[in-house]
């Protein structure tokens, strides 16, 4: 061997492949199997309660890229102690490759697998879709921007394991996916006024849709952040080294990266942040947008219901002689077909009252709300359309408004201000065939109506009766609910006609309902 | 290729570790020889680049260690075996030496992997190089060392304290192999066993407390045990050091024999410990 051969191959990218090569063969692939394992398992699970589509299962896919993260920031963490943790520092830094160029190719390989593990979580969502029956297309935006988002975890990471021992790095893991779970969850799942949400690398789901992707649209701004995050950290990683020699190219190069990484997540993080009052940039106006319960509402402490207006999107549609159901052509007929079959009992309940057939649309990430007016009600995305249960009661309390908002607010939220309304609804119920007369009486007569109704402990079937989608029902109105479906159904839907007006204003008083004085 | 220290000196604290070095070291085997703590491991770690030192230079062929660029280029000369020599436990042999390989700038996988195979089978390591290094004994560790050390055909070999851990036999095979790589490099082996530059070494450097006592060939130091070195039947009370040997008699360095002392040949050991005994011959 001689030096003469010269084998050296300088100032080329050969010194940045061969390495980032060998460093992917060898990260812990555990970690990665296991962040790709855990997530893909709570991904299918979640989507496999909604209605199948390409786009929303692939978005939960993309969604669980936060737990991904928890294992990609662990990696990158083992990655950056590994020359510590096996001593084998001084054998590094005394090759002649760079500190910075040997943590450029580390990161690199961070990049590489953590891009590749979110990749594979996506198709996983993507064949899980399939499988299922979804229909529909891909948002293939969620790709780069899931990639980048899993980069910045294993990069952050790795930073963080050059200067913090192994027990700081789990610790700092753990919390950072679970600080973004937090967020996602519990801080902003249903504030439509804040932006901090559009800042973490995987925004909430909620607020997601398969028709319009994310309303506002925000993975222009939002890839571009995720970059800057990416250029911010990477190139401070591979400064570090270089602090006592500035003037070298490479030493350069990452500083300028840094500084606009630093500049481009400040910019596109500003403007995030300023989504939140440009809600719907794909769909109407929200200046369109009326409160819906408004004052009511917020003396309760629930944020401010809006109804999104028709934006005309929802037009694959199936009909009865007493509703129509449209949904996003993205869900399929077949959609609008199973909601027409799932709602129709109560829909000719209730056109028997009011006269017309009801008129049920989908709407986007919009907060669930039906009261669009009279006969008309509006679904949200995310329903689990698979489930009959959810949907019981819902077509009669979005027909009594108070009603509607009690549902909006939670089981228990209300007080039974309105109890003419609950007692017509139970009449509803009991004349749409979902519930006998019966069964209502024997759970009046046994007592487990008044546990059911305090969320105390309640036999399922009783549950089903009294916790009626949102429904329940005070002693007084079920006697009045009962009584009335003792009158002939003729006689009964002739008077609420003419009280409707009333019943909806909230204004009726129980003593006025046909079955009163029975 | 010539190393030369010029006026080093490096401290840990308020503990002096050397103290104004002054030497120039040629082609051929230097082997520096010290106790512990002499200050053996911080001369090389300097000359690998990866401690400046407090004041003074270092240099190799003209590069200083204290530029940034030159460094650099010593590092490219360098081959490293550290005393506390970590391994990637995941990679297996083969793949360990060829990533420090790449780092030492051989880029073609085909001229690289020839190297990487050439580096094993010098140290005998051609079978294991597909085993995992977790899987491997402290000795054969040893060896992966020694072979990312040669893989990029360095001009100066640094190893620090290379036979710690080997049993005798390996001893024997990595002085054979070290004496064939001194033909034609510049190596520095820092030990504190004689016998290791007693076999090997071209050249000798004695440290103590972070200054260098001698300077020369090793058959200079055992020079400086003639004359002082006696079998006795008791140890006189100004001898430097004694001990009793395998004939039962007592070994003594010293100036003044005791009663029916007979002369006897110094070997290297008599001369380290003579020089490093503060003696008169100091």
């Amino acid at each position: 061997m001689s030096v003469s051969e010269s084998i050296v191959a300088r100032r080329s990218w050969t010194p940045i492949f061969g390495p980032v090569w060998t460093e992917l063969r060898h990260l812990t692939y555990i970690l990665l199997v296991l962040g790709v394992g855990v997530s893909a398992i709570v991904a299918i699970k979640q989507a496999n309660v909604a209605y199948p589509t390409v786009g929303y299962d692939t978005g939960v896919a993309y969604h669980e890229g936060e737990i991904l993260s928890a294992f990609l920031f662990l990696l990158g963490a083992w990655l950056a102690m590994r020359d510590r943790r096996s001593a084998t520092t001084d054998l590094i830094a005394s090759s002649p490759t760079r500190p910075g160029v040997v943590r450029a190719t580390r990161l690199g390989a961070l990049a590489v697998a953590g891009a590749a593990a979110f990749g594979l979580l996506w198709l996983i969502g993507l064949v899980s879709a399939l499988a299922h029956g979804g229909s529909g297309v891909v948002d293939w935006v969620l790709v780069p921007d899931g990639m980048l988002g899993s980069a910045l975890a294993a990069w952050l990471g790795f930073a963080l394991g050059l200067i913090a021992p192994a027990p700081v790095a789990v610790l700092s893991a753990a919390l950072y996916s679970g600080g973004t779970y937090f967020i996602n969850t519990q801080y902003t799942h249903y504030n439509t006024h804040i932006g901090f949400q559009w800042l973490l690398p995987f925004p909430p789901l909620p607020q997601w849709s398969a028709d319009l992707g994310y309303v506002p649209n925000i993975f222009g701004p939002h890839l571009v952040f995720l970059l800057g995050w990416l250029l911010l950290v990477g190139g401070l990683i591979v400064a570090a080294p270089f602090r006592r020699s500035l003037r070298t190219i490479a030493s350069r190069t990452a500083l300028i990266g840094a500084v606009t990484g630093l500049a481009l997540a400040t910019i596109f993080g500003v403007q995030l942040q300023a989504e939140a009052n440009r809600y719907t940039v794909n769909g109407p106006n929200p200046v369109s947008w009326v409160p819906e319960y408004g004052q009511y509402s917020t003396g309760l402490g629930t944020p401010d219901p809006l109804i999104y207006p028709n934006d005309h999107r929802a037009t694959t549609c199936a009909t009865s002689s007493a509703l129509r159901v449209c949904v996003y052509p993205v869900y399929g007929r077949s959609l609008a077909t199973s909601l027409v079959s799932i709602l129709d009992p109560e829909a000719r309940a209730i056109e028997s009252v009011i006269g017309r057939p009801t008129y049920v649309r989908m709407v986007p990430v919009a907060e669930e709300n039906c009261g669009a007016g009279l006969g008309q009600a509006v679904l949200t995305e995310q329903y689990s359309f698979s489930y009959h249960y959810n949907l019981r009661g819902y077509l009669i309390s979005c027909a009594l408004p108070q009603l509607g908002q009690r549902r909006y607010a939670g089981f228990g939220g209300l007080p039974h201000d309105f109890p003419a309304q609950s007692a017509v609804a139970l009449w509803l119920v009991i004349r749409s065939g979902e519930l006998t007369p019966r069964a209502v009486r024997q759970g009046v007569a046994s007592g487990t109506w008044a546990s059911c109704l305090a969320d105390l402990p309640c036999t399922p079937q009783y549950s089903e009766i009294f916790g009626f989608g949102s429904l329940g029902w005070t002693r007084a109105e079920i006697r009045v609910g009962l009584a009335m479906a003792a009158i002939p159904p003729a006689r009964v839907t002739s008077e609420l006609r003419e009280l409707w007006p009333r019943i909806v204003a909230g204004k009726l008083l129980l003593a006025s309902l046909p079955g009163y004085r029975q | 290729m010539n190393v030369v220290y010029e006026n080093l000196s490096h401290s840990y604290g308020s503990v002096r570790a050397l103290d104004g070095i002054n030497i120039t070291i040629g082609p051929g085997i230097t082997g520096l020889l010290g106790p512990n703590g002499a200050g053996k491991t911080t001369m090389l770690r300097i000359l690998a680049t990866l401690l400046p030192p407090t004041s003074g230079t270092a240099r190799l062929d003209g590069w200083s260690t204290s530029h940034d660029r030159e460094r650099v280029e010593i590092r490219r000369r360098l081959g490293y075996l550290p005393q506390d020599l970590g391994l990637y436990p995941r990679f297996t042999v083969f793949e360990f030496v060829d990533y420090l390989a790449m780092l030492k700038e051989l880029h073609d996988p085909r001229q690289r992997h020839r190297r990487v195979r050439e580096a094993l089978e010098a140290v005998d390591l051609q079978d294991v190089a597909g085993r995992k290094i977790r899987t491997l004994s402290g000795g054969i560790r040893r060896r992966v060392g020694i072979a990312q050390a040669i893989v990029a055909d360095p001009q100066l070999l640094l190893l620090d304290e290379p036979t710690g851990g080997l049993d005798p036999e390996q001893r024997v095979r990595f002085r054979q192999l070290v004496g064939r790589l001194g033909e034609h490099r510049t190596i520095l082996l820092s030990t504190h066993l004689v016998e290791d530059v007693s076999a090997i070494c071209t050249s000798v450097v004695v440290l103590w407390h972070g200054r260098v006592l001698f300077q020369g060939a090793p058959a200079e130091l055992r020079k400086r045990a003639e004359g002082l070195v006696w079998n006795a039947q008791e140890a006189s009370s100004d001898a430097v050091a004694s001990w009793r040997t395998d004939n039962g008699m007592l070994r003594v360095i010293g100036t003044r024999p005791g009663p029916g002392a007979t002369p006897v040949e110094p070997t290297l050991e008599d001369g380290y410990l003579l020089v490093t005994s503060g003696s008169p011959t100091r």
